[in-house]
């Protein structure tokens, strides 16, 4: 402690504490710790990798008839919209931003 | 904080992840490219210091290894909330010092703790005779000191004494304002001179 107005007893006290409070120092704690991270690291990889190919695979049959319909031209933009299923479309759409919101929660319990 | 490029970071040094780089190199290197070796170096560099905190506080090497251990798993998840305006030091030890609080609080080991603080004062009480005033040649070890504060001034003492913190080190570290970390620094070494009449110790 650099402080100013240090007594003999802050002097004192430096010596007993600093003595005192060792010096626990070893490689294995360095490497659980590495360990842990690395591990956290790749659970949190693979879920969010799972995460992208579940949300796209569902999305994926919607966003197709989606392109097939916006395919036929802005010239008919009325009858793209009446061709197109859209409560099938939300219920997709629903399932995707559901996983998007488990996603972080799903990757924490498992780090845990 | 701003994280450089790889390659500024890696021109700076030459090296990857070399053991002198400064703590700031090491910790942009992990928060942009997620480089586990810089961190390791992290870890290494302070672990001693972390890990000599929390057993002085816990009483229990075990815990406060488990405790030190989760210090720097948050430090790594947390690392881009290091701003780099203070030292990384100061910025690990807070995040230990709140690991603390938190299994504390969670555990209720404080209650365990307390007690065995008190089995302490009281052990050292019978050692040192009836009165708890030692003679003055007797030099008080650490654990003795610790014994006879309390949790704040432990804490606070421990990082000033025992670490070399500023008292606005340690304000940033204990999340204390400056004013009540500088009280309980005077009030543990009042008890401590009541106690332990360690300024006596120059005149014996």
């Amino acid at each position: 402690m650099h402080e100013h107005g240090q007594d003999s007893l802050d002097m004192q006290l430096g010596s007993i504490f600093r003595q005192g409070v060792g010096q626990p120092h070893d490689d294995a704690f360095r490497i659980a710790v590495c360990r842990r991270i690395r591990r956290r690291s790749k659970i949190r990889r693979i879920v969010l990798a799972t995460a992208i190919a579940i949300g796209g695979l569902i999305a994926l049959s919607p966003a197709y008839q989606l392109a097939l319909a916006l395919s036929d031209g802005l010239a008919q933009l009325s009858s793209v919209f009446n061709g197109v299923d859209w409560s099938r479309q939300g219920q997709a759409l629903y399932m995707v931003t559901i996983i998007a919101l488990l996603t972080p929660l799903v990757t924490m319990i498992l780090e845990e | 904080m701003a994280v450089p490029r790889k390659s500024e970071v890696i021109g700076s040094t030459g090296e990857s992840a070399p053991e002198d780089d400064s703590d700031e190199a090491l910790v942009a290197r992990a928060v942009g490219f997620g480089d586990t070796d810089s961190f390791g170096i992290l870890v290494d560099r302070y672990q001693s210091r972390v890990r000599a905190y929390l057993r002085q506080m816990t009483r229990e090497p075990a815990a406060a290894d488990d405790m030190a251990q989760e210090t720097f798993i948050r430090a790594w998840t947390k690392m881009d909330t290091f701003s780099g305006k203070g030292s990384f030091s100061s910025w690990l030890m807070a995040i230990a010092h709140n690991q603390f609080l938190q299994t504390v609080r969670q555990s209720q080991r404080q209650r365990r703790l307390v007690e065995r603080l008190e089995a302490e004062a009281r052990v050292s009480e019978a050692l040192s005779g009836k009165s708890a005033s030692p003679s003055p040649s007797e030099l008080p070890d650490l654990p003795r000191l610790l014994a006879i504060l309390s949790g704040p001034e432990r804490s606070v003492m421990l990082l000033g004494y025992g670490f070399g913190y500023s008292h606005g080190e340690i304000a940033d570290i204990t999340g204390l304002a400056l004013g009540t970390v500088k009280s309980h620094i005077h009030r543990g070494k009042a008890r401590i001179r009541e106690t332990f009449r360690l300024e006596e110790l120059d005149n014996a």
